[in-house]
């Protein structure tokens, strides 16, 4: 498979009032088209960061992260831990956002916004303000966003860990769905052992602050995953022995 | 799926909108009484609160434009570093410190009054905004710069709603202390027109000062229930998560 994102030797220090933060060291690795890939660690391991950087909206840093040749801005989305509705739009307009930025007709806006609210039953809401809807709402129009502008690759931040376990199993279910169907990629980022081990390709583990790269685990387990399976709590084990704090 | 509902109207119920339109009244009212009892033409006092208030809302809009193009320029980044320091001492120099300069410029006018009107509400306009653009989400920049707006559509969609909660804080409090300069300005300059002039005219007359005073409070009061409360409360509401 041929690599989307190559990351060579990045590492990343915060500075802020003499005091030196040392949040990433010597990351190497490569995220390949179409997989699902899951960064897990301990808190302050910089998964967050690693993230940001990928997705090019950290832009210091040392080291080398590149995307596959003619891959833009334009082709990424992002899905927020808090969402990262704006208040002051309705569902519509927040959804629509990224289309407006790359100005897109408003005939055609209309039609893909409209192709959204319909794959994520929102169609009654649309003229909703984010506070009138739920977390589990407010993900769905999060995720609607993200795709709306139809990209090659998402990068999610800890994208359920704001919700009930029901709306975050029933988002898991719609996203793997949606990744299957337009064949996408996607990088996330986890401390739920468990969604890596049911979503991911690939699992990398991060050591706790300077987050250094521990491991990357392939997931051979065939879709779709039996989260009570042997097989499935073996993985988990092995994950949770990986991860120090 | 769950939901609430919530409403932004400004006016809650019958009871508030006809409050309000009794505020609206009331100070024109008390302008037909006051005229009565003073002796005075409804037509004069009427033509020195239009001319005071004109001055004030021509420099009202210079300043917010001033503030709101400062603010965004200058908010964030090595161009903040460098600009707010200078901006706090600026805005602690003593404003009437430079009223002869403008009167030696100007003379007794309009622009003189303008001016000074411009210099001393740009302040907490220009700090207001500055406050409500820091206070931004990080995600929110973040979602915005993956959305890729930019130029009129940044403008629209993100950096106008994120500082109008701080351009009508800064208003409020720009404009309060907008009137008192006003009035002082008018009244130190010596203009021949205004509510400056009003009470200069009848300085020696203590009830019509009174009356003239609780009027010039009612008027602000009006304003600022009428237009600035309600303004404040909806974009509260509109920034609500």
């Amino acid at each position: 498979m041929k690599p989307i994102i190559t990351v060579l030797n990045v590492s990343k220090t915060f500075r802020d009032s003499g005091e030196v933060l040392e949040v990433l060291k010597h990351i190497n690795l490569e995220i390949h088209q179409g997989e699902f890939f899951v960064f897990v660690g301990p808190s302050g391991s910089g998964k967050s960061t690693l993230l940001r950087i990928m997705s090019k909206l950290e832009k210091e840093y040392d080291g080398t992260m590149t995307w596959e040749e003619g891959l833009s801005q334009k082709d990424m989305g992002f899905i927020f831990q808090q969402f990262a509705l704006l208040p002051w739009l309705t569902v519509e307009e927040n959804i629509a956002l990224g289309l407006v930025g790359r100005g897109v007709s408003l005939l055609e806006q209309e039609t893909i916004v409209r192709r959204e609210l319909k794959q994520f039953n929102l169609e009654h809401f649309k003229d909703h303000r984010p506070r009138e809807l739920s977390g589990g709402m407010r993900q769905r129009v999060g995720i609607a966003r993200a795709l709306a502008t139809q990209p090659k690759i998402i990068f999610m931040d800890e994208p359920f860990s704001e919700l009930d376990s029901f709306t975050a199993r029933e988002l898991k279910d719609e996203l793997l769905a949606i990744w299957a169907e337009r064949h996408l990629t996607i990088v996330m980022v986890t401390h739920i052992i468990e969604d890596a081990v049911e979503l991911a390709d690939r699992i990398a583990v991060l050591t706790s602050r300077p987050g250094m790269l521990e491991k990357v685990v392939s997931n051979r387990l065939p879709r779709p995953r039996k989260r009570r399976s042997e097989d499935f709590y073996t993985l988990e084990d092995e994950l949770y022995k990986l991860i120090k704090p | 799926m769950s939901h609430r509902k919530t409403h932004s109207h400004i006016y809650q119920s019958r009871l508030h909108i006809l409050t309000t339109l009794f505020v609206v009244v009331l100070p024109f009212l008390f302008l037909f009484f006051f005229s009565h009892v003073a002796h005075l033409e409804s037509a004069h006092l009427l033509n020195d609160i239009r001319t005071s208030l004109v001055r004030l809302v021509i420099a009202y809009i210079i300043a917010v434009v001033f503030a709101w193009v400062s603010a965004v320029l200058f908010y964030k980044g090595k161009s903040a570093l460098i600009a707010l320091p200078i901006f706090d001492v600026l805005q602690s120099f003593p404003t009437f410190g430079l009223l002869p300069l403008a009167t030696y410029a100007w003379g007794a006018t309009d622009s003189t009054i303008i001016f000074f009107l411009v210099i001393t509400i740009i302040w907490p306009l220009f700090f207001s905004i500055i406050s409500s653009l820091k206070l931004v989400r990080r995600d929110w920049n973040e979602a915005v710069e993956i959305a890729g707006l930019k130029g009129f559509a940044y403008v629209r969609h993100f950096l106008f709603p994120v500082s109008l909660t701080g351009l009508i804080t800064g208003s409020i409090i720009g404009l309060g202390e907008g009137w008192e300069a006003l009035v002082g300005t008018e009244i130190i300059v010596g203009m021949h027109d205004g509510l400056g002039s009003f009470f200069i005219t009848f300085s020696q007359n203590t009830s019509v000062t009174m009356f003239g005073i609780f009027g010039f409070l009612l008027l602000i009061f009006s304003i600022n229930k009428l237009l600035w409360l309600p303004l404040l409360e909806w974009s509260h509401l509109k920034m609500e998560e």
